[in-house]
Parts: structure tokens; C-alpha cells; sequence
């Protein structure tokens, strides 16, 4: 029998980001081993694995081809689903080998992302990708997409994401630090389990900003909070609500292999979306904080021992303010036998 | 990870080298958080946060108290956890929400740590350096790694006949390299010898206080179980010495971080300092290029394979007092 994959199967992973997909194929590092995608001609996207049947090179410098994905070394061409259809070397005596294939994977395209679906017992997709209801009424946006890599497993990037206490201790300079005689205790707030999903919404502890998001987000201040969705197996959207002002981070935790995730970001807003010149600074303005960010985060978590998080039989103690990990690392236990 | 190292004191930093900053180390393959409370004293600590397994080097002090960089939790000096500000106020503090405590001394001017069984710790001592700190006698400090697993590197110090192969520019001489017969020491926790050199040549500054004729000069080379290296080299003229003590820190298996002072009895001004650190970097680069193509881990899993000699007396004697000492890390019977 073989040993059961260490990464959860038969759901839904967001890999990529739709804004940089194109008829080109694009290599994304997944799960050990490398992913390509490219859009066909009516615009749907194609999911390969990345080593050519022939000799296992990296498709990742090969090209499209029509609707074929053509190897950079000996040419080989792949359909959509993944059959080698042209072998430039091959004599006229010769046919095609049934094993020249490529596997390839369901994808959609949603909130910004593509999607692919990982199989396990499940062949084919027995769902679609969630909902997130919060996204009503915000515009997403790609012109602040970005990515980042961290050293260290998805489990610990994706269980940083939901954190809802650090902001006040990693991020006082990008978002604004806090004194520190002030009060960082967080009141209990209930966490909604759904299939598949996490929901949790806190108060906001750090409500001094920086630079030009203070002047763009001085509305009404005093309701602040902030709201986390969770999709499994590696989808974490963060909302933050300053009044009447909304700001999603939709973050796509990409297990590149057991030591590295990268982290493909984008966003939406309710304000600043159409106003020109206005909303490209705002986008970039979300952009070069999304990076501080993330610099701040990398610099604890990869710190973190063990790098991937234990869900059965952990030492670590976590409190009623992690209640939304706590949820996580249940769903994990159940849903992906980890 | 080499198994079975833990009952022994350690030398992890420099006493200079812990400031006002936590500071984490690795020493075999796990992370120790040093930190000096308001009134200077040193403290160690399992550098994994209770809460979810952070660093706390990035952290801060405050008081007699470290704090995590991630949720601001507060440790005291006995490694419970005092304060978690994420908590409403009143909330107890779980009783696990604590990190593991190890004794430190400051001596021999290094921050020392005992990994091992606390209750062990006051019965093994810790090597002495007798000079440091003396009038007359002045000190220059550093550190660099070796791609290597600590005992190779111990025993790059122990090795009595290397020098005029390796060594080229301090003593050339490989036309007369045999080695004499070695009388070696062995006492408990240390293997030592004193042996007499072809004078070194006279390079940088010796140029200029060390006579050119000279029968010999010496050193004494000795090695602390299990990772310290001591070399005394005394010139045969005027009394004149350096002395190098070096802690090999065993990182990991493949990795070897050393953290030397050497000191020495002439001219003990500040504008020399650079000639010695500069000699003993030089030395270390020498060793480093050999030592690191030996085989990897420990020294002793490969004995059968290699042929030592009678000038490698000490580093034999070394391996049977590692092995006498711990018997399950080094399983090389003793005779």
C-alpha cells in the first residue's frame, strides 16, 4: 500500500493567481514537485504536472502551442488533457507510447485565484469552490497581487494568517504601533465551523495607522474589527472594516514543498475602486504594505519549531484568544487525517 | 544527532557577546535562548515558545523578564510564563505555558550551558583558562564554522604532526617532520601534550621580538572533554607565549561553530591585536580546508577505516577518554 500523501487530498487548492496566468505556461513549485498552467483559447486554464513523460524535464520553459503545451527539450506536445499528441523525433513506423501523459488536474478560477483539484479518493470534483460571503459588495482588485515565499511549512503560514493577537507585537511598523501600556486582551469571540470552512470575527487592537492609509482610512475609526475566513485546505481571507471602509486580503497558502509556502495575495476593497489615478496608488499602497507585512511575519514564524504544526499530540498551549486555530487544527485533524 | 553529549558543560558564547538582546544558540540541533535579567545576571532557556514553538531571540527584555516577539508573552528567569497579553485580565495562566531552565555560569570568559541532567552539572567541571584576565596577558576574541562535525575540528588541534603541511607559512619545514615520542596526559575530562617544535618561522611581528636562533620552541596542546581546545605555544625566548582556547560548539552533526580568545604575554597593546587575530584566522582557514574533505560525522564511527599512528598518540587518547566518558556517543572500546 503506499503511504498516504502527507498533504490533504480531494479538495479544492487555490495555486495560482488569475492575473498572471496567461496562454504562456506558468511553473508554480507545489507539494514537492511543480505544477504548470496556461489559459487555451477560450480562455479556461490548463493544469499540468511539470516533468515531461519522456525524460522528466522541467516543462516550466516550455510553451503553448495552440492548445498544446510543447516540452522545451525534444518538443513533445500535450493536449488538454494531458496526451502526448506530436513527437518531433518519432519515425513514420512509430506510434505514439500510451504512457507518453501527463497528469492533469480539474481547475476553476475564483475570487482571484485558479484552482486546482487535488485527488485522492475522489477522481473528479464532488464540489465547487466555496462561497465567501463577505466579498459582497467589494470590487477585488489585481493591482496589488503579490507574492511571498517563507521558509517554513503552510500549516505555520496559514494558522499566522488567522491569528488574530500578533498584529500589536509583529507589525507596529506597518501598521502602526501601539503603546505599550495598552490593553491587547481580546474578549471571546465565536468561531462559525461550516463544511469546509472557518468563520471568525474580533474587535481590532491596533487602530493607529501610518503614513497615507491613515489619511485614506480616517473615516469613522471608533467600529473597527476585523473578519477571517478560512478555506480549506490553504485559503485564508482577512477583512478589515475601519467604519464604513472594508479592506480583503485573499491569500492563496501555497505549499511549495515541506520547508517553503508561497503565499499569493489579492485584494478588494469597497473604496477607491474606480476613482482614477487614486485607486492605482491605492493598489499600490497595498501592495508595498502587504510586503512589509510579510517580511515582519517571516522574520518570527520561520522561527517556529517544529515547522510543520502538530495536530495530534502537540505541547504547544494555546488560549481562548486562538480559538480560531484551535477550530483549524480540528478541521485538519478530521478532514485531512493529519 | 550525536547522542548521548548532553552531561557536559558547554560553552556557547562569549561573555561579551550577551548584551541587552536575548540571543538564541543551536547545540545539538536545539535552540537555547541566553539573556541577562536587569541586574546582568545570565540566563538560559529552551528557546521554543510554549505557545507555539517562536524564537524568542527577536524578543526583548524587560525587566527580569524575556518576551516573545510574536504574542508578547513574558517569561521570568525560572521559565514560567508571567504574562500573556492576549488574555483578559484575571485569566490564570496554564501551568504548562512555561519554557525549560538550564544552568549557565559566566567563567573563563565564555557563557557556559549544561543541556543535560541539572542535577549532574556541579560535579563536571568546567575547563580552566588561567590566564585570561591575568596583568600582562592580553586577549583578542572570535569566532568563525566549519562544515564539519566537532571531533574532526578537536582533533585538527590535537593533531601533532600536521603543521608542516598545513601550516606552510609558520613552519615550512617538511623535509623534518617527524614527530618525536609523545608522553601524554590523561586526566579525567582532559587529554594533553607537550611537545617541542621546529622554531615557527618568524612572521608578522615575531620578526621583531623573537630572536632568529632558537634550538626549539613549544606547545602544549590540550583538549577538554568534549569540545575544547586549548594550545599554548611558547616561543623559547623571553618567557613569550599565545594561547589559544577554543570552544567547538557541535551545532549539528555537519556543522561546528567555534568561539575562540587567545591571549598572549607580548605586547599586549592594542595595535598588535590585529597581527594575532590575524594569525589565528589564517590558521583556522589552513585547517578548514582539510578538515572539512574528512569524512562526515563522528570521528570515531570511521576508526577501523583510517591508520593512526604514534604521533597521533593524543588524538587516540582523546577518543578513548570520549568514549570512557560516554560510552553511547562514543562506542570505541576502550583498551
Amino acid at each position: 500500500m503506499p503511504t498516504p500523501s502527507p498533504w490533504p487530498t480531494d479538495c479544492w487548492y487555490a495555486v495560482g493567481l488569475s492575473s498572471q496566468v496567461g496562454h504562456q505556461p506558468l511553473a508554480h513549485r507545489f507539494q514537492g514537485r511543480e505544477v504548470v498552467l496556461m489559459r487555451d483559447g477560450a480562455g479556461r486554464v490548463l493544469a499540468f504536472d511539470g516533468r515531461c513523460a519522456h525524460r522528466g524535464c522541467s516543462l516550466a520553459a516550455g510553451w503553448a502551442q495552440g492548445d498544446h503545451l510543447v516540452c522545451p527539450y525534444h518538443g513533445w506536445q500535450y493536449d488538454a488533457q494531458g496526451t502526448c499528441v506530436h513527437i518531433p523525433a518519432l519515425r513514420a513506423e512509430e506510434s505514439i507510447p500510451r504512457q507518453a501523459r501527463l497528469r492533469t488536474f480539474p481547475t476553476r478560477e475564483r475570487h482571484g485565484f485558479v484552482w486546482l483539484w487535488l485527488a485522492g479518493r475522489q477522481a473528479s470534483p464532488d464540489g465547487d469552490v466555496l462561497d465567501i460571503p463577505e466579498l459582497e459588495g467589494l470590487t477585488l482588485r489585481a493591482g496589488g497581487d503579490m507574492a511571498y515565499t517563507y521558509a517554513t511549512h503552510f500549516t505555520r503560514t496559514i494558522e499566522n494568517g488567522i491569528d488574530p493577537t500578533h498584529a500589536a507585537f509583529v507589525h507596529g511598523k506597518s501598521i502602526g504601533r501601539v503603546d505599550p501600556t495598552t490593553d491587547f486582551s481580546l474578549e471571546h469571540y465565536p468561531v462559525q465551523v461550516e463544511p469546509g470552512s472557518l468563520y471568525g470575527r474580533m474587535p481590532i487592537k491596533v487602530k493607529k495607522l501610518n503614513g497615507l492609509t491613515r489619511l485614506l482610512l480616517k473615516g469613522d475609526s471608533s467600529n473597527a474589527y476585523k473578519e477571517y475566513r478560512f478555506l480549506y485546505p490553504n485559503v485564508v481571507v482577512s477583512i478589515i472594516h475601519f467604519g464604513a471602509l472594508t479592506l480583503a486580503a485573499l491569500q492563496a497558502h501555497v505549499p511549495d514543498n515541506d520547508g517553503e509556502t508561497t503565499v499569493r495575495v489579492t485584494n478588494g476593497r469597497n473604496f477607491l475602486t474606480a476613482t482614477p489615478l487614486l485607486n492605482r496608488l491605492f493598489d499600490r499602497i497595498t501592495l508595498d504594505t502587504g510586503l512589509q507585512i510579510s517580511k515582519e511575519d517571516a522574520a518570527v514564524i520561520i522561527e517556529q519549531e517544529p515547522k510543520r504544526v502538530t495536530f495530534r499530540g502537540s505541547h504547544e498551549v494555546l488560549i481562548d484568544s486562538d480559538l480560531i486555530l484551535v477550530e483549524y487544527r480540528r478541521m485538519m485533524r478530521e478532514r485531512a487525517r493529519v | 544527532m550525536t547522542q548521548g553529549l548532553e552531561n557536559f558543560w558547554y560553552a556557547v558564547e562569549h561573555a561579551h557577546g550577551l548584551r541587552d538582546q536575548p540571543l538564541s544558540v543551536t547545540l545539538l540541533g536545539r535552540r537555547y535562548l541566553l539573556f541577562r535579567d536587569a541586574s546582568g545576571q545570565a540566563h538560559a532557556l529552551a528557546d521554543y515558545c510554549a505557545h507555539r514553538g517562536a524564537s524568542l531571540a527577536r524578543g526583548w527584555v524587560e525587566g527580569s523578564c524575556v518576551r516573545c516577539p510574536y504574542h508578547g508573552w513574558s517569561y521570568d528567569t525560572d521559565g514560567h510564563c508571567v504574562r500573556i497579553p492576549a488574555d483578559p485580565p484575571g485569566t490564570a495562566i496554564p501551568a504548562l505555558a512555561r519554557m525549560a531552565t538550564f544552568p549557565i555560569r559566566e567563567q573563563s570568559g565564555f557563557l557556559w550551558i549544561f543541556p543535560g541532567e541539572a542535577g549532574r552539572a556541579s560535579e563536571v567541571p568546567i575547563p580552566p583558562f588561567p590566564e585570561l584576565g591575568q596583568p600582562g596577558w592580553r586577549a583578542v576574541s572570535g569566532s568563525y564554522t566549519w562544515n564539519a562535525h566537532f571531533s574532526r575540528v578537536v582533533e585538527s588541534a590535537l593533531d601533532t604532526s600536521h603543521a608542516p603541511f598545513v601550516h606552510r607559512p609558520f613552519f615550512g619545514n617538511r623535509e623534518d617532520a617527524s614527530v618525536e615520542g609523545l608522553e601524554i596526559v590523561s586526566e579525567p575530562g582532559l587529554v594533553s601534550t607537550h611537545h617541542k617544535l621546529k622554531p615557527p618561522a618568524r612572521v608578522g611581528l615575531l620578526k621583531y621580538i623573537v630572536k632568529r636562533k632558537r634550538s626549539h620552541s613549544s606547545s602544549t596542546l590540550t583538549g577538554y572533554l568534549p569540545n575544547v581546545n586549548r594550545i599554548a605555544l611558547d616561543f623559547n625566548w623571553k618567557g613569550y607565549q599565545y594561547i589559544y582556547f577554543a570552544s567547538n560548539i557541535p551545532v549539528g552533526d555537519h556543522t561546528t561553530l567555534t568561539k575562540w580568545i587567545g591571549v598572549r604575554n607580548f605586547l599586549p597593546y592594542g595595535w598588535a591585536d590585529g597581527n594575532s587575530i590575524r594569525n589565528t584566522v589564517d590558521t583556522y582557514e589552513e585547517d578548514k580546508a582539510v578538515v572539512e574533505t574528512q569524512p562526515p560525522g563522528p570521528s570515531w564511527s570511521t576508526q577501523g577505516d583510517e591508520l593512526l599512528l604514534a604521533s597521533d598518540q593524543l588524538i587516540l587518547a582523546y577518543r578513548r577518554a570520549l568514549a570512557r566518558a560516554c560510552p553511547s556517543a562514543a562506542p570505541v572500546p576502550a583498551p
